[in-house]
């Protein structure tokens, strides 16, 4: 690590130590040093004072004697930490013992110095404490700022990209029901083309939104939880009115004393409505999909099985890979991202569970989903946080 | 189709889908009104109350729709509307009855019926159905 010259790499006010000891000749004597090295310098006679000026100012460094009367330096050093994780504490002592200097770090000291220490000890470890302060702040200032981009970008793809397709697929889809007749052959191709292609880009986003958002934290909230009952019969009721289930049974038991589930009711959904979509996409016309929730010990297991194509045994470890979808005969009309139960499994893992998939292929599918039962009485207030980066 | 010119009052404040709800509501044999906020939902209904109410959700802000079928259900000021049905559609994934199933007030915020975007033209017309003969039927009771 390069030396640091803290006159040019550190602005003024983040220059400043505070230095803690009941020794005057110790205080005046680091006060001349550090000064002189262009640093300012405040000093305390006792643990109470420099804790109060510490917690007005929070120093970037904090230099502390560890045997002081009243407030001593691991004291300091506890009320430190709690203020700021990031202050550097250099603490130095009189009986410098390996265990003094080790019980320290362990409280969370940068570095020790053992009295007596020469004036260029002090500066050089004052001058790397303030390196590690100012990496420590940049590091920080990066995630934010990645963070806060990752953020911005989900609100983008949301509300500029999201947004503006379902309008224009909401147009299609009002003109094809509604005009199909006035069109010529070419334009109801076309339009229906057009359609089509749009919704395959509408999932793909929707898709992408949800893992995006699994990742940046805004779902998947392990302190929620919600009624697994409640969201299986809404979006049972939902499949069953889409034109994809109108040839196939959906029934759902679900015991009325089911626990609720740990997790926000909007992850649950999601996960919910694409394991219950498979069962309906990938069924046979007439076929059936039979939901079951039975409670276990801290866990409650959804079962959802279908009548469907199956999947063949060697695709079964390849389903939660990214963008993987099995090739055969039988799905090559089926739309699909590749993305569903990625995000299903990324859904359930959050929150502390796990899937099972068994499937003969040609006779149907049946997906385990194994759920923690939620750890606390269930929280939920209606406002725009829930749905925080949705669009309209 | 529908059943005959009864009144539709589309608030939503995305002018692309008031248009395209707007064409699939006349075309079915529908008269309709839009607003294109919340307020102005809620003014238009006080003036001239429609037999049906399609709400979008975020609006002016996150809870605005919640809050206009909140006003429609529970406020003494639209007492005479109460009973007008709510058809809530919106791009959050489940309906405010099961996002919010643990809320004291969750009824405030629970409409007649819910739909996600993008809509399914027949589901949504279906509803849209359904909703006015259901209240005709109360009415007549």
């Amino acid at each position: 690590m390069a030396a640091l010259n803290p006159s040019q790499s550190i602005p003024p006010r983040d220059k400043l130590v505070l230095v803690i000891d009941d020794d005057e000749i110790m205080r005046l004597s680091c006060a001349q040093i550090l000064k002189k090295a262009g640093y300012r310098v405040e000093t305390f006679g006792n643990g109470h004072d420099g804790v109060r000026r510490m917690r007005e100012v929070v120093p970037p460094l904090l230099v502390v004697d560890i045997k002081m009367p009243e407030l001593d330096g691991f004291e300091v050093i506890s009320i430190a930490r709690k203020l700021d994780p990031n202050l550097v504490i250099v603490v130095i002592t009189g009986y410098a013992t390996i265990e003094t200097a080790v019980d320290a770090m362990k409280a969370g000291a940068y570095d020790f110095l053992p009295k007596p220490f020469t004036p260029n000890e002090l500066r050089m470890i004052v001058e790397r404490g303030f390196e590690r302060w100012r990496l420590t702040k940049e590091a920080q200032d990066l995630r934010r700022q990645k963070e806060e981009v990752e953020r911005r970008f989900i609100t983008l793809v949301s509300h500029q990209l999201k947004t503006p397709l379902v309008a224009v697929k909401q147009y299609l889809d009002v003109l094809l029901f509604s005009h199909r007749d006035q069109l010529p052959e070419k334009a109801l191709e076309w339009v229906s083309r057009s359609q089509l292609r749009l919704g395959e880009m509408l999932t793909l986003i929707q898709d992408w939104l949800a893992l995006a958002k699994i990742d940046s934290g805004c779902y998947c909230d392990q302190n929620a939880s919600c009624s697994l009952a409640l969201i299986v019969h809404s979006i049972v009721e939902e499949q069953q009115q889409l034109p994809a289930a109108a040839a196939i049974s959906i029934q759902a038991v679900i015991p009325p004393d089911l626990p609720p589930v740990c997790g926000d009711p909007v992850s649950i959904s999601i996960l919910v409505s694409n394991v219950v979509g498979n069962a309906v996409k990938y069924n046979r016309p007439g076929g059936s999909v039979a939901i079951n929730a039975a409670p276990g010990e801290n866990q409650v297991t959804l079962e959802v099985s279908d009548t469907g194509i199956g999947i063949p045994e060697e695709c079964i470890p390849k389903l939660f890979h990214e963008f993987y979808r099995v090739k055969t005969e039988q799905t090559r009309g089926i739309p699909g991202t590749g993305l569903g139960l990625v995000i299903c499994n990324r859904i359930v893992t959050e929150l502390g569970g796990s899937m099972e998939i068994r499937s003969r292929e040609g006779l149907g599918t049946t997906l385990l989903v194994h759920l923690a039962v939620a750890k606390t009485a269930p929280q939920q207030k209606p406002s725009s946080e829930t749905h925080q980066g949705e669009n309209k | 189709m529908g059943t005959q010119r009864d009144k539709v009052l589309i608030i939503d404040d995305d002018a692309d889908f008031r248009a395209s709800l707007r064409e699939v509501l006349e075309s079915n044999g529908y008269v309709v009104d839009t607003a294109a906020s919340a307020k102005e939902g809620l003014s238009k209904i006080a003036s001239a109350p429609p037999d049906l109410i399609i709400l979008d959700v975020i609006m002016e802000y996150g809870s605005a729709g919640y809050e206009v079928n909140q006003a429609i259900k529970f406020r003494d000021e639209f007492i005479l509307e109460k009973n007008i049905p709510i058809l809530m559609v919106s791009s959050i994934p489940i309906d405010p009855a099961t996002l919010y199933s643990r809320a004291g007030e969750v009824a405030m915020i629970t409409p007649d019926a819910y739909l996600t975007k993008p809509l399914d033209i027949p589901m949504f017309l279906d509803r849209a159905r359904s909703l006015l003969a259901a209240r005709q039927r109360k009415a007549s009771a």
